[in-house]
């Protein structure tokens, strides 16, 4: 039996390439999920459906911005009417708006928590209310190791991220006897588009960030996929309130 | 049904409670597994209940010898090893004011001594095949000890500062060997069903142990061993150093989860 057999799943953020959300909905289609995709980019969207239904999977492909509340109402509406239940939501979607806290404007501090810790907090909101009725779920929330050490130059993103875990801490326990559970997964450097981009520009960056890494490379999506499939699945049932750290033993240093 | 095929594994403490557990579910996914144990009769007995990809050797893990003769063998059944699971532990709880200095030492060897050879016994076997995975088995009471978990509290510390140091070190050499710990709270084996059952009410007393627990209940065996699994298998290639709780959200509430645990 696939891992996911029977549940429908909700991953925000899924647009991206390569890119944590693509990935790990991606892996939860390997596993029979029945999966709805969401993202403001309508194009890659329709790309990451494209290779899901390459799988032979259905997949819903519905624009959604995570920080508006309408948006949610709306999505968590559309998934109970047509799929009749949400089991398992990953708040994956975010940005990394990269400047000092000196450097960073109103604006831009204003539009990293809104997109990284609101968008988590309207999505527990409401996953949480669809997931009570059905007797159940799991949250999965993409959090970072800029969430749980310091990091220079990550400005806001770091506050936004420690603030994904702390929330999914608080979800687990308020909702601990509901039968929803609630985690984070904190990667490392991994190898998306954004960091992608990053090099880029940088290329001399490469080794130093590959020798920052006790594993000595970064991390693919895939390999944060499976852990957000293993919080999603019923094999983790007693793992709840907690963290998982996909970062080749970067905070363990 | 096949997350480890092909894996040789070896799980000290195999022979009973979750240890026993990890076992089955290895085997159901594909694995040679070796019970390291020091029971030879419950080792045996399980052994022979999974077949021939299971086998028993004995292992006192405080024993350098003896894990040199428990590697030696498992390399001339099965081959070198890909997983080492540490799960052998002892537990007798005991007030820092009780607790004698003989329960530290034994403690401490167990949990300590054992895993510092084990890691090392493992390192060398999984060398030959330039890939691995350690999983040691902690506790909740490392992270937050309960008043009477001195010794055991104390020696899970120790055991989880070796895993990071062995994760580490295995990243800095280029070996691509991972050493991650799992960390339990109450599990339903038969140890805590015995504990259970002796007492006046049994049920009452399960109540309010799961009463502590977010989830309201017991964590079973499977549950631990699934996360083991994970770590385990090749689905957690990028995580090394990590300390995994499957504490039923223990350890994210503010206060101590209950008397004396």
């Amino acid at each position: 039996m696939s891992r996911l057999q029977d549940k429908v799943a909700l991953v925000t953020g899924a647009a991206s390439n390569p890119g944590l959300g693509r990935a790990i909905a991606l892996r939860f289609a390997q596993e029979d999920a029945k999966l709805i995709i969401t993202d403001i980019n309508e194009e890659g969207l329709k790309a990451a459906a494209e290779d899901i239904k390459a799988l032979g999977v259905e997949v819903a492909f519905w624009h959604q911005d995570v920080t508006s509340e309408q948006d949610w109402l709306n999505t968590i509406e559309r998934i109970e009417t047509q799929f009749g239940r949400l089991d398992v939501l990953v708040n994956n979607a975010g940005i990394a708006v990269l400047r000092t806290v000196h450097d960073m404007t109103m604006a831009e501090y204003d539009r990293q928590m809104s997109v990284n810790m609101t968008s988590v907090f309207l999505g527990s909101k409401y996953g949480v209310g669809s997931m009570k009725k059905t007797g159940g779920g799991s949250i999965v929330n993409l959090s970072s190791v800029a969430g749980l050490v310091g990091i220079p130059g990550t400005g806001a993103y770091g506050a936004s991220k420690a603030g994904v875990r702390m929330l999914s801490k608080t979800v687990a326990l308020e909702n601990a006897r509901e039968n929803i559970r609630c985690n984070s997964i904190h990667p490392g450097v991994i190898w998306t588009n954004i960091q992608q981009d990053a090099i880029r520009d940088n290329p001399e960056q490469y080794e130093i960030i590959n020798e920052s890494v006790p594993m000595g490379r970064m991390g693919q999506p895939e390999e944060v996929a499976n852990c957000a499939l293993f919080l999603a699945c019923d094999e983790s049932s007693y793992v709840t309130g907690t963290e998982l750290t996909v970062d080749g033993g970067m905070v363990a240093q | 049904m096949n997350r480890l095929s092909n894996k040789v594994a070896m799980v000290t403490g195999g022979a009973n409670g979750i240890g026993a557990g990890i076992v089955s579910l290895f085997i159901n996914e594909g694995a040679k597994v070796v019970i390291a144990d020091n029971n030879a009769d419950a080792g045996n007995a399980l052994a022979d209940s999974l077949g021939e990809q299971c086998q028993y050797i004995y292992l006192d893990v405080t024993e350098a010898s003896a894990w040199q003769r428990a590697m030696q063998a498992t390399e001339e059944v099965f081959g070198p090893l890909d997983i080492l699971v540490q799960s052998a532990g002892i537990s007798r709880p005991a007030s820092i004011e009780d607790a004698s200095l003989d329960d530290w030492r034994e403690h401490m060897k167990v949990h300590g001594e054992g895993a510092f050879l084990g890691c090392r016994a493992a390192i060398a076997s999984m060398k030959k095949n330039h890939a691995g995975s350690i999983v040691n088995i902690s506790s909740v009471e490392s992270i937050r000890p309960g008043p009477l978990f001195t010794c055991y509290g104390a020696a899970k510390a120790a055991q989880d500062a070796l895993t990071k140091t062995v994760a580490l070190h295995c990243g800095e050499m280029g070996y691509d060997i991972r050493c991650n710990s799992v960390h339990p709270a109450a599990t339903y084996t038969p140890l805590l069903q015995q504990y259970l059952e002796s007492a006046p009410d049994p049920k009452a007393l399960e109540k309010i142990y799961a009463g502590m627990q977010p989830l309201n209940r017991i964590a079973t065996v499977e549950e631990v061993a699934n996360s083991v699994l994970f770590l385990a298998s090749d689905e957690s290639s990028f995580m090394t150093g990590h300390q995994m709780y499957v504490d039923g959200g223990v350890l994210a509430k503010p206060y101590p989860s209950g008397q004396g645990a």
